[in-house]
């Protein structure tokens, strides 16, 4: 499946890295900001206008153990896990 | 041979410190197991409990090279990739843990370290394997173990365990009372438990949250700001998203950024770990209630909770390997145009599948 363009991350980080990025990926996708004082952006995205470098962290041998527990939660069949 | 060990225990004795609280005897130190790095007078002191209180570090003499970054479109967007899922050490880290154990990992160790957290952490197989290939114990203590887990250790627990772990099972109020405290967890090693060795034990916090990743994080951050350097046309600053837990790498590239004042890049923390909120309040700590500034907290739209399987991250999981693959198919161009890029291991084919010129 994989080859040198598909970007091979982990579950546990990579997945919800990528999905924080993706709901603020295009301007009419975004998620505001700033409700509990907490964060810097209240009306711009971090992520606008910008080059993006996501740092891979590894763990990527974690993956087939998720994978098991998707399978035990019913999201994943045998035959998606071949 | 008696006259040599003689000589040996003066030549020790006088390299010790004065001001070890403990010192141990020149006898058990050439009689009993001898460690590799105890040629020279360790750079740590021992408390009357056997916890090490600090310990000086030593950066590696060499460095591994840096990890390459590869460039991607992901829905229609370029994006690097900081591969430090490639960046290893001698002893067999990689990931994350290689740079959070960067000079841990190149430091005489005492004879045993200790650390506590969940019975599949990243971190305890990390330390496993400093412990291992410096020959030293390592005790970690967990909150008791489920039953499936104790019947068939899987995974990194597995791991740890093949490379000499010692694995300690607390009950849940026992663990709490060592290593609660009213701010969250410690940093100091639980003034409750006894070192499981007297002769040294250094305590690393859980997930290794401690200033010991500084030197491996700066090294991450410089290597980044390498790379940007040699990167053409900078389209609006270069934004750094690193996935978070205790956001102690997130933390100290940021450090490292602010204290070399580089204003084109910045580090965005994403929590995977815990809320935003927890996040925030570790990178604060980290910065040791000083002024100074801690990254950017960006969170997804809905919550996850930690390692739970949830349908939307399995898609987004798929996505990065199906559609960006799907995208080449459709729009490969036949002739890849001549790309001089040195900074970037796939360039030459990427550049001709979008209209960005990048390099």
């Amino acid at each position: 499946m994989q080859d040198e363009y598909s970007v091979f991350v982990d579950l546990i980080y990579g997945a919800p890295t990528f999905k924080a990025m993706f709901d603020g990926w295009s301007s009419e996708n975004r998620i505001e900001g700033g409700a509990d004082g907490d964060f810097s952006y209240v009306n711009k995205h971090p992520l606008d206008g910008r080059t993006v470098m996501y740092v891979h962290s590894g763990g990527l041998e974690g993956i087939s153990s998720q994978l098991t527990r998707y399978k035990h939660d019913g999201l994943l069949d045998d035959r998606q896990l071949q | 041979m008696l006259l040599y060990c003689i000589l040996l225990m003066l030549v020790i004795k006088c390299a010790l410190p004065l001001s070890l609280p403990i010192r141990r005897t020149p006898a058990t130190r050439l009689c009993g197991t001898v460690h590799p790095f105890s040629s020279s007078s360790p750079g740590y002191k021992v408390s009357s409990s056997g916890w090490i209180e600090s310990i000086t570090l030593t950066p590696p003499t060499t460095l591994p090279p840096p990890s390459p970054t590869s460039l991607h479109f992901i829905r229609s967007r370029p994006c690097y990739l900081k591969r430090d899922d490639l960046y290893r050490l001698p002893s067999n880290l990689s990931g994350n843990k290689s740079r959070k154990f960067l000079s841990l990992s190149s430091t005489p160790l005492p004879p045993c370290i200790a650390s506590h957290g969940g019975p599949q952490s990243n971190a305890m197989l990390a330390l496993a394997s400093i412990a291992n290939y410096n020959a030293v114990n390592f005790t970690y203590y967990v909150k008791t173990l489920p039953r499936h887990l104790r019947t068939y250790p899987t995974g990194n627990l597995m791991r740890a365990t093949t490379l000499g772990m010692n694995l300690v099972q607390l009950t849940h109020s026992e663990y709490e009372a060592h290593f609660s405290s009213e701010e969250g967890m410690s940093d100091a090693p639980p003034t409750t438990l006894q070192a499981p060795n007297n002769k040294g034990t250094l305590f690393i916090p859980q997930g290794g949250a401690v200033e010991h990743s500084r030197y491996g994080c700066h090294q991450l951050a410089r290597e980044i700001v390498e790379f940007w350097d040699g990167v053409e046309e900078k389209k609006g600053g270069l934004s750094v998203v690193i996935p978070s837990g205790t956001g102690t790498t997130a933390y100290y590239t940021h450090q490292y950024l602010a204290l070399n004042n580089v204003t084109d890049i910045n580090v965005l923390a994403v929590p995977c770990v815990g809320s935003a909120q927890y996040l925030k309040r570790q990178m604060k700590r980290l910065a040791g209630g000083s002024n100074a500034t801690t990254p950017t907290v960006l969170k997804s739209r809905n919550k996850y909770t930690f390692a739970k399987p949830h349908k939307e991250l399995l898609e987004v999981w798929r996505e990065l390997q199906v559609r960006t693959v799907a995208q080449r198919a459709k729009k490969k161009a036949p002739v890849a145009p001549k790309c001089a890029c040195s900074h970037c291991m796939r360039c030459r084919s990427l550049c001709s599948l979008a209209s960005v010129r990048f390099c």
